[in-house]
């Protein structure tokens, strides 16, 4: 681990808040992705079903 | 080139073989970036260690401020050729892009505090036209979710990222026009980069790795989007069966 002396708690807390940010918007964005793959897949294979 | 992602159907083919590649190139370019930015830069002559920092603060600046540029562009198209890809597009962009202004802001602000000894200033243009990039993506979701059809969102969502870009010059030139705490810039220069090469390359590799992620996650929100296009219109043929 580096050591960044009198300054690490500002760079670890700069890095930490961009990593939650951009972890939340990746996680949401997989998310919201599968649940709309699996929704129109599931209604496709019902339209086949009943075409 | 518009026409070409015009078609939905198009769109998805090459995104699905885009996507792998912009994901794994993108994530690379980061953690290189990373590695470069917390193990191997030296502390700067009179920031110290404080300025790797820069490395996340830079390229999160620029991202902010380009999609916001590119929701305003793709509202444009949307607003002139009623392609809705466009209106996709700039919807797909808003929370990306809000997402990295506000890490600009926050890690700007962080870094501020050792550097000019106060995590806010009020009075400098550079900073406040920041925060109000974060307000005109915060507004410009909220506008669209307000409306009750996707016509009108798309509508009032695209007059206000094409009247809120013009922030985007205020926040880039700012610092040369109006007295600031911010530095100048010191990158994207006239006279070229003003900054030594073992902090210039590895900042230009976070900047790269940011845009293929954020390009990345454009597209998969797009393709989410599409699919859940297709999906209503699935449950409404079935509806009227």
């Amino acid at each position: 681990m580096p050591q960044f002396a009198e300054h690490a708690a500002f760079i670890w807390s700069a890095y930490g808040i961009a990593a939650l940010l951009l972890g939340g918007v990746i996680v949401t964005t997989f998310i919201r992705a599968r649940a709309a793959k699996a929704k129109l897949e599931r209604l496709e294979r019902q339209a086949e079903d009943e075409g | 080139m518009i026409q070409l992602f015009a078609n939905p159907h198009r769109f998805m083919a090459f995104s699905k073989a885009a996507q792998p590649w912009l994901y794994g190139l993108g994530a690379a370019m980061i953690l290189y970036s990373l590695w470069q930015a917390l193990y191997v830069v030296a502390p700067e002559l009179y920031q110290g260690d404080s300025a790797r920092i820069m490395f996340i603060h830079v390229p999160a600046a620029w991202l902010g401020m380009a999609c916001y540029a590119g929701m305003a562009v793709a509202s444009f198209i949307w607003f002139i050729w009623r392609h809705e890809l466009a209106d996709t597009a700039a919807r797909a962009l808003a929370p990306i892009g809000a997402a990295y202004t506000a890490i600009c802001l926050a890690s700007g602000a962080i870094w501020g505090k050792p550097t000019w000894g106060t995590w806010w200033q009020w009075d400098d243009v550079r900073m406040v036209s920041m925060l109000v990039l974060l307000f005109l993506y915060l507004g410009y979701m909220a506008i669209r979710a307000a409306m009750d059809t996707r016509q009108k969102a798309a509508r009032a969502g695209a007059i206000l990222a094409m009247v809120g870009v013009i922030n985007v010059p205020v926040i880039k030139f700012s610092v040369d026009i109006w007295a600031s705490l911010h530095q100048p810039a010191s990158v994207i220069r006239m006279d070229g980069p003003s900054m030594d090469a073992s902090y210039l390359i590895p900042l230009l590799v976070a900047a790269l790795g940011h845009t293929l992620l954020m390009t990345a996650l454009v597209f998969t929100s797009m393709r989410t989007d599409v699919r859940t296009r297709r999906a209503k219109a699935l449950v409404l043929r079935q509806a009227m069966a």
